[in-house]
């Protein structure tokens, strides 16, 4: 990986900066030290990832520094700064595809993987032992034939409290760590979810959630849940992904297409909680679904997404304007950015 | 890092033209020779056709497979491989080893159950391609041997989600280096297995220099 060549916007941070990853179906892992201008994966002989693996999610914590995690055709993969390789991590999921990883904000040694057959797998101990979730869920779903993991998330007042999305199944929670799971899906017009926003910045707690159908809306915790018109969206009926700035601001981030592969996508944006939207004029035309949007904490301006089909788009204000990277990586699942310290290797 | 599975993968036919292919995480292996279905570990199962199993201390039985699936429960061919030296002294030790062999192709249970007095298990047995057929059950005398088996046709027991049982046909398999286990119905492609038991006798390189 070499040095960044440029990069007009600073971390608020001075002593760190960025590095941006990207999992690809087919190319492993992508790293970019200029915010996504240029892209390189780690050298082959580096013990883990095979270069043409599929990887289908990323995780990073804050208190994990060292650390990029990667959800892998092979298992699970985590990525040490200091030692500059992958190393593979002994886990209950070899042999299935692990499409989802998330790490606990206020606990990095509780970790959750989701996976296709969809199932559930947590640790406490860092990703030295995994216990299965047993999510209450059919082995089998009319279209996708499996069911799969969209989404796992961690509550954000509740630290035992995990939302998980199922396509297609449904949105699942569990209160107790993992252990016992309750179906949420009353008022839903289709069980095929993708991602969640959850946000106590209200009188009430409100929740939307992105699905086949388009957008819906919990006042109730995810009790019930009711259809929201997005007239913006016109006839792109696909909504896949949704995130909030990273920010106490009420501006979210959602991701519409015509179908999941197909051939238009567009970005949306919220300045009001979810209640309106508009299109975000993105530079040229979108090749398909924009799949993911990746906010982070640690500076709520740089904003990264990615359509399936390779495209990276960028923002460094919040995603107020967006700049289209050059270089397309085939097929990308997520994209993600973390501060390192600059004299990290 | 107690739990253990195998992927199944499954081609179910559906209908005239669709065939769907759910991947099924497979948990617990229960294998019945005769009486109630013993647990085996989920690591003995494959769908491999090269199966390695050493001539003289091994058996094996061809046997009707019920997987359960959330889908509804399938049903497929396959065979039972154990230990043959302790067979008869501990018959649930001598299930521990040797493969648990099973097809990729299935049927729904539901499709055809009420249909299975018209269905056989077939055995064909010798050399690649042709063979001899070396047995055949109904599937209804299956089901007289295997109560469970029954219950699971009449719909009055249901398999779990990950959970599957081979209902083995009380039949030695021969030594012969390939066999074909089939289930046949007059309505529908019939479901195959073929594979090879290597002779463990031949000259193995591996690690030697050539």
């Amino acid at each position: 990986m070499t040095a960044a060549t440029d990069a007009a916007f600073r971390l608020a941070r001075a002593d760190h900066e960025v590095l941006c990853y990207a999992a690809s179906v087919g190319h492993s892992v992508w790293f970019s030290r200029d915010l996504g201008e240029s892209w390189l994966r780690a050298p082959t002989p580096t013990g883990g990832i095979y270069n043409e693996s599929r990887c289908w999610c990323l995780a990073t914590h804050p208190a994990r520094p060292d650390e990029v995690w990667s959800g892998t055709d092979q298992g699970i993969y985590v990525w040490r700064h200091s030692v500059q390789r992958w190393n593979y991590l002994p886990s209950p999921m070899d042999g299935l595809h692990i499409l989802k990883l998330a790490i606990s904000p206020s606990d990095s040694d509780f970790i959750v993987a989701g996976t296709r057959p969809a199932e559930v797998f947590v640790s406490r101990d860092g990703g030295r032992s995994w216990q299965c979730g047993k999510l209450p869920i059919g082995s089998e779903c009319s279209f996708i034939n499996t069911p799969r993991i969209t989404s796992i998330q961690f509550d954000p007042k509740e630290p035992e409290t995990l939302w998980v999305l199922v396509e297609i199944a449904g949105i699942f929670r569990s209160r107790d760590g993992g252990q016992s799971w309750e179906l949420l899906v009353e008022g839903l017009r289709d069980p095929d979810v993708h991602n969640l926003v959850i946000m106590d910045d209200l009188d009430d707690r409100v929740i939307l959630c992105s699905t086949e159908v388009g957008l819906h809306r919990s006042n109730d915790n995810g009790a019930s849940w009711e259809f929201q018109e997005v007239p913006v969206a016109g006839d792109l009926l696909y909504f896949r992904c949704i995130a909030r700035r990273a920010d106490q601001s009420g501006v979210i981030f959602m991701s519409i297409g015509d179908k999941p592969s197909g051939n238009t996508g567009r970005l949306l944006r919220s300045r009001d909680f979810g209640v309106s939207w508009e299109e975000i004029e993105l530079p040229g035309r979108v090749n398909t679904t924009i799949w993911w949007i990746f906010v982070n904490p640690e500076d709520s301006r740089l904003i990264l997404c990615n359509s399936i089909f390779g495209e990276i788009f960028r923002s460094t204000d919040g995603g107020e304007t967006w700049q289209r990277m050059q270089r397309f990586l085939g097929e990308l699942r997520e994209i993600a950015w973390q501060a390192i310290a600059i004299n990290a290797p | 890092m107690s739990i253990a599975f195998r992927f199944y993968q499954p081609h179910i036919a559906q209908g005239e033209h669709e065939v769907v292919t759910p991947d099924l995480m497979l948990s617990r292996l229960g294998v019945a020779l005769a009486g109630d279905a013993k647990p085996v570990s989920i690591e003995r199962l494959t769908t491999a056709v090269v199966v390695p199993e050493p001539a003289g201390r091994c058996f094996g039985a061809p046997a009707v497979v019920v997987v359960g699936s959330s889908g509804g429960a399938l049903i497929t061919v396959g065979a039972v491989h154990g230990d043959l030296r302790c067979l008869d002294r501990d018959p649930e030790l001598a299930l521990q080893a040797g493969a648990k062999v099973m097809s990729r192709f299935a049927w729904r249970l539901s499709d055809v159950a009420t249909n299975a007095d018209r269905i056989t298990l077939k055995l064909v047995e010798g050399q690649a391609p042709e063979g001899t057929l070396t047995g055949q059950w109904p599937l209804t005398s299956l089901a007289a041997d295997h109560p469970d088996l029954r219950n699971l046709l009449a719909g009055k027991y249901s398999l779990g989600k990950g959970e599957l049982v081979f209902f083995a046909a009380d039949h030695l398999l021969t030594l012969e280096p390939w066999r074909q286990i089939s289930l046949e119905h007059p309505e529908r492609r019939p479901l195959v297995h073929e594979y090879r038991t290597p002779d463990p006798e031949a000259p193995s390189t591996v690690g030697r220099p050539t």
